[in-house]
């Protein structure tokens, strides 16, 4: 029951948030929302018994990403509020997209068409279950990300710096 | 209660109990303390009131300035080392022992040591192209 | 699972490719800025190391059994397959670096990273080509593209490049979120995401699953693998994904055009072939007609764009786009077993010598830079500079797929396995468009051979030495591919029977 409660609350929580994210005017205020929502999906992940994902989501998503955005915003838009109008045939195009997507995703779930397939962990899953599977099965992965995340890096500095010595 | 096929660990959430405690008792706890002043102090603002407090000084300029872009090379360095930070987490949970039994402790030891070595490369070029000193 | 230091031996190449990106890097950052001019040089020691040992493995196994090694559990694949990929990947980068070595001295592009981005990409597709498992193939796909990216962003001084730079990202990103969407409703329908075990030794890997599940009609499945296939196809510029291909080839620098046009399409293609014919096998009859209808708007589109154009570079791009459709062709044809993935190497390598070849002559003709890429600029070329011309003449006639030019044999191949497959209908539309394309390659020919110039109008060559080797070595291979191709055939045949084994 209590897990209900829990679905329901953090749920309403994310939906009204990023519908609130989606009208706002003010994209500082969008940005917060979002982290709101952020949070609320962090909420999921614990309820599914998935720490480190929530931790995850939000030191990597409410933490660093969302500074970026608001960065950004900070960057691009500093008189101004609002944003320039949206063409109405792009919004029909979200909107069609959004629902299609809605259709297949409640029909995924309410036939549960292969779900059930995924091995789970009785209690969820530990930081330490993570760590271990990180660092043996799925070394190399984790190895790889750090690549990435070197190419990520130089790519960042060539692009957005100034001038490079 | 809708059940799902995938079958939910009994109550995972219940460990977190304290911290959703910690969390709805801190949103109060601001809460009150906005309400408190709205109910007992009294309210006769002027226009000299109303404007935002500056140190004391009169407000000059907009509020809303644009920010320098040497921020945001800090944070997408940020989010990197971030990133990073994330994966030598679970490292850390792990250091407590139950690998090295196994014979794998070397081989997880030099695993991570190329993790960290190649992100060491990225600091030492990040520093050399001089994206660490504020211009 | 243990892994053994022995398993990253078979990792050599890779490792070397690795190591030279960050001896680049960091070599980079403590030479004068004077000597920087060197980099090129040093790039080109990791990719002739790699491209040796990749070569070795090669022949050591010509004649013989192949070799199949797993490394890392079931996440890579060490066989033939990956190792003539890797082949490709190395031509292509070394043929790239040749290219770029005065145009990026002369644009005051930073040197250290242009060459240590391109070590990083080709990196990531020499890891592409290994990975038998979504997750590995994912992050191998963006460290590729992250590094293509920034290098079709690298002259930053001009606004096409930055803009070619900025699309290129905004829809890969898009793509690469289709990726990952694919991979995870493919793991939540599989539970795994291993995509098969050539071995036979474990069977909960995608292939197995499908079958021992009975998952052929399964949604959530369908939906993955309709997912990974778009976000795949993006890379390999296939209509109607190829809407960033024009602008990107455009903008970007030239010899990273180059590249980008032979090597990221090579690995997106040695991924796809991995993930259909390895994993998704057993959903053949799903995905055969999806990729039959891409082929022919890939063929049609691109060919039908590339005889518009008067600019030299955007003809090629189009065209570029074309021949990832007869690719797929090759694809298509999965029911041909080992001679269709024979024919997706072979014809990857082709493309190699003979795109680059190209993109290297509008190089010599630009003077290195970006300049005189019209149609009109390669009036009378053949009288001025016959060496010029005549390569020119050589890897057009190659990409339009005449006889005794690897483009020929490349084509021939491909044809071949559609037929094998029933797939006739598909094998009179690359026909057609391979005539199609004649028009608009032989132009080029014809403006260099059958007209003449005003003397007042004739703009000087490059002469560059570099230029001239990377041309050679393109020429070579067309011809040698061409005319002995025995070889480059028994290693691709062998790169087929290894990535489906017998009653796989």
């Amino acid at each position: 029951m209590t897990e209900w409660i829990l679905f329901v609350v953090l749920s309403v929580i994310a939906i009204g948030s990023a519908v609130m994210m989606l009208v706002g005017r003010n994209p500082v205020h969008c940005a917060l929302w979002l982290v709101l929502t952020f949070f609320c999906v962090a909420g999921f992940f614990l309820t599914l018994g998935a720490p480190f994902l929530a931790a995850v989501q939000i030191i990597v998503y409410t933490g660093a990403i969302m500074i970026l955005f608001l960065f950004v915003v900070m960057l691009v838009n500093p008189e101004r509020e609002g944003e320039p109008a949206v063409p109405a045939s792009h919004r029909r195009a979200g909107l069609t997209l959004a629902a299609v997507l809605l259709v297949v995703m409640v029909g995924a779930i309410t036939t549960r068409s292969g779900l059930g397939a995924i091995p789970t962990e009785p209690g969820g899953v530990t930081l330490r279950q993570v760590g271990t599977a990180l660092l043996t099965e799925w070394m190399l992965p984790f190895e790889l990300t750090s690549v990435l995340l070197l190419v990520a890096m130089i790519g960042a500095i060539v692009l957005a710096r100034r001038r490079i010595e | 209660m809708p059940t799902l096929t995938t079958p939910i660990p009994a109550n995972p959430a219940a460990d977190w109990l304290p911290v959703a405690v910690f969390l709805v008792t801190a949103v109060l706890f601001a809460a009150v303390l906005l309400w408190i002043p709205r109910l007992i102090a009294p309210r006769h603002p002027t226009p000299d009131k109303a404007r935002p407090y500056e140190c004391g000084e009169r407000v000059s300029g907009e509020f809303w300035q644009q920010i320098h872009i040497g921020y945001y090379l800090f944070a997408l360095v940020f989010i990197i080392f971030d990133v990073e930070v994330v994966f030598l987490w679970p490292y850390v949970r792990v250091l407590g022992g139950r690998l090295i039994p196994q014979g794998l402790g070397l081989f997880v030891f030099f695993d991570l040591l190329l993790f960290v070595g190649i992100l060491v490369v990225a600091l030492v070029y990040a520093w050399r192209k001089g994206v660490l000193r504020w211009e | 699972m243990t892994t053994t230091w022995r398993e990253l031996g078979y990792l050599t190449p890779e490792l070397v490719v690795l190591l030279g990106a960050a001896a680049v890097l960091l070599l980079d950052l403590f030479l004068p800025r004077g000597r920087r001019r060197v980099l090129g040089g040093v790039a080109l020691v990791p990719l002739g190391v790699a491209l040796g040992w990749v070569l070795r493995a090669l022949w050591a196994q010509s004649g013989g059994p192949s070799q199949l090694h797993k490394v890392f559990g079931a996440l890579l694949l060490r066989d033939p397959y990956s190792l003539g990929f890797d082949v490709v990947f190395l031509v292509a980068a070394i043929l790239g670096v040749l290219l770029s070595l005065r145009y990026v001295e002369r644009e005051a592009l930073p040197a250290g990273e242009y060459y240590a981005l391109t070590l990083f990409a080709v990196f990531g597709m020499m890891m592409m080509a290994m990975s038998a498992e979504l997750i590995t193939l994912f992050i191998s796909y963006e460290i590729l593209s992250l590094a293509v990216y920034v290098l079709a962003g690298i002259a930053r001084g001009r606004a096409v490049s930055a803009e070619a730079s900025l699309k290129y990202f905004l829809l890969g990103a898009f793509a690469s979120g289709f990726l990952v969407y694919g991979i995870a409703l493919v793991y939540g329908a599989t539970g795994t995401t291993v995509l098969y075990d050539p071995l036979g030794q474990s069977a909960s890997t995608i292939s197995g699953l499908i079958l021992e599940r009975g998952l052929f009609g399964n949604a959530l499945l369908l939906a993955g693998l309709a997912l990974l296939v778009v976000g795949i196809a993006f890379k390999a510029a296939i209509v109607p994904f190829h809407a960033w291909v024009p602008d990107v080839y455009e903008g970007a620098p030239l010899p990273v055009t180059a590249f980008m046009s032979a090597g990221v399409k090579a690995a997106a293609f040695a991924a796809f072939a991995r993930l259909l014919f390895g994993g998704f096998r057993n959903l053949g009859e799903v995905w055969q007609p999806v990729l039959w209808v891409l082929a022919v708007l890939t063929m049609v589109l691109g060919n039908a764009a590339a005889i518009r154009q008067q600019n030299v570079k955007r003809m090629l791009a189009y065209s570029s786009i074309a021949h990832a459709g007869y690719l797929l062709v090759a694809l298509a044809a999965y029911t041909a077993r080992d001679v269709a993935i024979g024919s997706v190497l072979y014809y990857a390598l082709t493309y190699t010598a003979m795109g680059v070849g190209a993109f290297a002559i509008l190089l010599v003709v630009g003077q290195e830079g970006e300049a005189n890429q019209e149609l009109s600029d390669y009036r009378g070329l053949a009288s001025r500079h016959p060496w010029a011309a005549a390569a020119m003449g050589l890897f057009m006639i190659s990409l339009a797929g005449f006889p005794l030019t690897a483009g020929f044999l490349g084509k021939f191949y491909i044809l071949n396995a559609a037929l094998r497959a029933d797939l006739d209908g598909l094998a009179v539309v690359l026909g057609l468009a391979s005539v199609v394309s004649w028009y608009y390659y032989l132009r080029v020919v014809w403006f260099m051979y059958m007209t003449e110039v005003p003397k007042a109008a004739v703009r000087p060559i490059s002469r560059a030495t570099s230029l001239g080797v990377a041309v050679a070595v393109a020429a070579l291979l067309v011809i040698a591919l061409g005319v002995f191709p025995s070889t480059a055939l028994a290693v691709a045949q062998m790169a087929g029977h290894t990535l489906l084994p017998l009653g796989y």
